[in-house]
């Protein structure tokens, strides 16, 4: 046998469980053409392979246990992750709260305060229809047509003198408040100036950010 | 190409469903990864009715301790559940679990190392009523599959994993974590092995 053969005689294990690439078992198949004592070695691999298959089959195949006890750890997983997560959320949210700066704190207090008073305000909307108990946060007199509402909290250092320029430049005036977190709402005449929905007054609102620390549209109000 | 074993098991016209065969359950078990990973615990029951029986073989040769080897099979599978994110597809799912199934029994091995066998191969079993050519065929297939439990474990992986499992020179270095070089020699040698312990048994096969 060649050199060459040898080498071929190391593939034939793969030339017999069919995963040899086609040029390494066309070079097989040319040189067991004229080479008998590679046919003869392929002959001993075929004969390895079945009895290796044939002590595999003797084997039993595995218990049920195996596959219940996967289920059993991954359902036990399951539940385990789902409390994780809760866990985790919660955790994440204590710690956005105690990475907060203290102005900070009290701003996502007031977002937190404004979301349950808009909360409130849908509901008074929705659930109140003609006479009934009425919100004590909300103007009684009613929000006059061609009007924009807007609720809004004020900076901690702003002055009085401040606000008083702030509001009387939009052509603000305060019609209830302060409610809780210090919240007010505030209304303006609408004209070509405010926009349609008093847009422009938010705008102007959110720029003074030294003076408003928290602005954002009502709800608009039935009479 | 048509392999040899496609030509044992039937002709040509198996070449076909077999190359196929092979494709679809690439395609489908990866699909199962990508389920199980999305923690899809259906997947992960198909993805063990696919496996288990051959993953279950390969551990069964590997500890041959019943108990022990259901409880790494387990593992195997709640590893998938736990890794299926990590599966990137460069080998067969089958040749991933083949891997994490050896490097678990390794570990059990190391953790409990195996009585070893003593004694020579045995005597054949009778099985008479046969011809006399037939009763020495079954002779000597008996005595090589004796020779085969004989093999060292170095040995004996690699032929199961090349003559059972059909894993090809690349898969069975990924498994091993060996060079493809090594892998024919260790084979090559494995084989000569099988010799040496038949001609020991008084089967001369006139090879190597």
């Amino acid at each position: 046998m060649t050199t060459r053969n040898e080498e071929l005689e190391l593939l034939l294990p793969w030339y017999v469980n069919g995963t040899l690439d086609a040029v390494s078992r066309q070079r097989i198949d040319e040189a067991m053409a004229h080479d008998g004592r590679l046919r003869r070695a392929l002959a001993l691999a075929r004969e390895d392979q079945q009895a290796v298959v044939e002590s595999h089959e003797l084997i039993a195949p595995p218990s049920a246990a195996p596959l219940d006890r996967i289920m059993a750890e991954v359902a036990a997983t399951g539940r385990a992750k789902q409390h994780a997560l809760k866990l985790s959320l919660a955790e994440a949210f204590k710690g956005f709260l105690v990475s907060l700066s203290p102005r900070a704190f009290a701003a996502a207090t007031l977002a937190v305060a404004l979301v349950i008073a808009l909360q409130a305000a849908a509901i008074g909307v929705i659930g109140i229809k003609g006479p009934g108990p009425e919100l004590a946060s909300v103007d009684p007199g009613g929000q006059a047509e061609n009007t924009a509402r807007f609720i809004v909290g004020f900076a901690p250092g702003a002055t009085a003198q401040e606000i008083t320029a702030l509001l009387e430049g939009a052509g603000l005036k305060i019609v209830s408040g302060p409610a809780g977190g210090g919240l007010y709402v505030v209304e303006a005449a609408l004209s070509e100036a405010t926009g349609p929905r008093g847009e422009k007054v938010l705008q102007q609102l959110q720029i003074k950010n030294d003076i408003i620390n928290f602005s954002a549209s009502a709800p608009a109000q039935e009479n | 190409m048509i392999s040899d074993c496609i030509m044992l098991r039937g002709g040509v016209w198996e070449a076909a469903d077999f190359m196929m065969e092979r494709t679809e359950h690439t395609d489908i078990d990866g699909e199962l990864i990508v389920r199980i990973a999305n923690g899809d615990q259906l997947a992960l029951r198909s993805l063990y009715t696919r496996h288990n029986l051959r993953i279950h073989r390969f551990l069964t040769r590997m500890l041959r301790d019943g108990g022990a080897v259901e409880d790494v099979l387990a593992e195997v599978f709640l590893d998938v559940w736990r890794q299926a994110g990590r599966f990137e597809g460069r080998s067969s799912v089958n040749t991933w679990l083949c891997g994490m199934a050896r490097n678990k029994a390794l570990a059990h091995l190391r953790k409990y190392p195996p009585v070893k066998p003593t004694g020579a191969v045995d005597e054949p079993a009778d099985e008479s009523d046969n011809p006399e050519t037939a009763v020495q065929k079954a002779d000597t297939s008996m005595k090589l599959r004796i020779c085969i439990e004989m093999l060292g474990q170095e040995h004996r992986e690699v032929v199961d994993l090349v003559y059972y499992h059909d894993k090809s020179v690349e898969d069975v270095s990924l498994i091993l974590g060996i060079p493809a070089a090594t892998v024919k020699t260790r084979m090559f040698y494995a084989r000569k092995k099988m010799s040496v312990l038949l001609a020991e048994a008084g089967i001369d096969r006139g090879w190597p």
